[in-house]
């Protein structure tokens, strides 16, 4: 029993690495919005799990957490402003209309 | 009784650095127009600077100045306390700057962008006066949030910042993420948060330590922007307005470039891990050197040439730091000064005319000569022409790295030196041996008076090419007292 909690240690911080990881490569890699920003709180998440597992003060825990929350936030609102300005929510179809604008632009 | 308030304040001047700009921040959402949002966003912009200009000058002549221990999280040292004088008086310049286009950012959005723009800076100056790592993540993740916030709120007449907002949101956070988990395993490591304790601390794991240190550090260089993180500098600059230019491009940056200094300070300091972040460091920035002014020439956007060459210079910076000795310190400062000067003098220079696309600088040094005087003085110290701030701090580097026998760092100063001949004598052949092809579209009248910060900005950089025993001092001084003068 007493083995228990440094058993549970490494795993709990190797399975927030884990979770940085899949946060990570869902926010850089995938196209559509709405999932980059889930992507932002699951790496949120998993920086939460890897501060408790590694003996972080509870206030750094707090802190992470309010971090995780306005990224949160701001990543929804940014994604209800996307919506109405550009109609579409994958990066593709934004990139895009951001380089027919631009051209249009040079153009005139 | 003045004489007591004024003691007080400049006993309490790290804590007001920080909470002034905060406490502007508030009043402007509640100021209703934009031009009274502006004059209250100059008035805290300029008491937050002369608090951080008074309380660094005192404390870098010599005698360390005494500081009340109100705030038990706020821990001064030499580089905090430089750089944040340097925020504070770029939050001046560029919020007198962006007084004339105002109407860009819209009636509505303005007071919003102000607070942004201020809540970013107190942010940046926060993180550079945090005794801990956590709360040092804190206020970088607060003012990189206010930044991307600065982005998206001046997407009104152009959706584009939007798409940038979004770029800087997902790699940021993604930094943010890095930054914490980081700061965790090197708490774990070396046994406590404090940064204070890191160079002395007996670093049981210096493994975990080291990744944690090079997490942190990865982090912070996706808030500057070095190259190959930079991925959203492009699109955050290109298509914004002075407001975004002055709030990301100069203050963002450099409030995330002077805190990756500090905390590089530190690490590097630390025997356990130092020669691996040196090595980090001095590789990022290589790369960032490279990068940087291979983009700046292939640039056909004003902005975003401005912002490449920036992430040039940032690695120079990283370079810089990397040699993890007082000189090496001391030139990172001063490549700082150089950088905020520079890249104020070029955007101010540019948002004056409201100058996008580098066939607007057609030219320009007929439709407007202050203007182009501001952009071709950002492009010469960019390019680190002789008598420039900019040539001070790469001739800094260059002397500390062959001391410490880094000869491929002055090869690479020499490389950055050589593009940047390209892309400012293109800029300077565009506004001064071109036909204009447009015209003046800046403001007229009183608003002209909003290109004072661009050539104040100009005039630094060339005088302190001049006469640089002061900044030299100053930057000395600063990089030899990182034990700190308060906890």
């Amino acid at each position: 029993m007493v083995g228990a909690p440094a058993m549970i240690e490494p795993l709990l911080a190797a399975a927030a690495i884990a979770l940085v990881i899949t946060g990570a490569i869902a926010a850089l890699l995938l196209t559509n919005a709405v999932k980059r920003v889930a992507g932002i709180v699951i790496a949120g998440f998993g920086a939460t799990v890897a501060l408790a597992a590694l003996g972080a003060p509870d206030g750094a825990l707090v802190a992470s957490v309010a971090i995780m929350f306005a990224q949160a936030v701001i990543g929804v609102a940014l994604i209800v402003r996307l919506q109405e300005s550009y109609g579409a929510v994958e990066t593709p179809d934004i990139d895009s209309a951001d380089r027919d604008d631009e051209a249009r632009e040079d153009e005139a | 009784m003045s004489g007591a308030l004024l003691d007080l304040a400049r006993m309490h001047a790290p804590l007001l650095m920080i909470v002034v700009p905060f406490v502007g921040a508030a009043l402007m959402l509640i100021s209703g127009s934009a031009r009274l949002a502006w004059f209250v966003a100059c008035a805290a912009a300029i008491m937050a600077s002369v608090v951080g200009v008074d309380f660094a000058v005192r404390l870098l002549s010599g005698a360390p100045p005494a500081i009340a221990g109100v705030a038990p999280q706020i821990y001064v040292d030499g580089v905090g306390a430089f750089a944040g004088a340097l925020i504070s008086l770029a939050l001046a310049l560029g919020v007198l700057a962006v007084g004339a286009s105002l109407k860009d950012a819209g009636a509505r959005e303005a007071p919003v962008a102000l607070a942004l723009l201020l809540c970013g800076a107190g942010s940046w100056i926060g993180a550079l006066m945090a005794a801990d790592l956590i709360a040092v993540v804190v206020a970088v993740e607060a003012g990189w949030l206010a930044a991307v916030g600065l982005v998206a709120v001046n997407a009104v007449r152009e959706r584009a910042p939007l798409n940038g907002a979004l770029r800087m949101l997902s790699i940021g956070s993604i930094g943010g993420a890095l930054m914490l988990l980081g700061a965790a395993m090197l708490g774990r490591a070396a046994g406590g948060l404090a940064l204070e304790a890191l160079p002395l601390a007996h670093i049981r794991m210096p493994n975990l330590a080291g990744a944690g240190a090079a997490l942190v550090m990865l982090g912070l260089a996706v808030k500057i922007g070095v190259a190959p993180l930079h991925a959203w500098a492009g699109a955050a600059l290109g298509r914004g307005n002075a407001m975004v230019t002055f709030g990301v491009g100069v203050l963002s940056v450099l409030g995330a470039a002077s805190v990756l200094c500090r905390f590089g300070a530190y690490a590097i300091t630390a025997p356990e891990i130092g020669a691996a972040m040196s090595a980090a460091l001095a590789g990022l920035g290589a790369v960032s050197v490279v990068v940087g002014s291979v983009q700046a020439v292939g640039a056909r956007n004003l902005q975003r040439l401005a912002a490449y060459a920036g992430v040039s210079q940032i690695g120079c910076v990283l370079m810089s730091v990397a040699l993890g000795s007082p000189a090496g310190f001391a030139a990172a400062l001063i490549q700082l000064v150089g950088f905020a000067a520079a890249a104020m003098a070029f955007y101010g220079g540019a948002a004056a005319g409201r100058v996008k696309s580098l066939t607007m600088l057609d030219g320009y040094g007929q439709r407007a000569p202050l203007a182009s005087a501001a952009i071709a003085t950002g492009a010469l110290s960019l390019m680190g022409a002789p008598l420039t701030i900019g040539f001070l701090g790469r001739w800094r580097l260059v002397e500390a790295g062959v001391g410490a026998g880094w000869w491929w760092a002055s090869a690479l100063v020499i490389v950055a030196s050589l593009a940047g001949v390209f892309y400012g004598g293109r800029l300077i052949e565009r506004m001064y041996f071109r036909r204009a092809n447009a015209a003046y579209a800046g403001e007229g009248g009183v608003w002209r008076v909003a290109l004072a910060p661009a050539l104040i900005a100009a005039i630094v950089a060339i005088g302190l090419g001049f006469a640089p025993l002061f900044l030299l001092r100053a930057a000395g001084v600063a990089s030899g007292m990182l034990t700190g003068i308060a906890t």
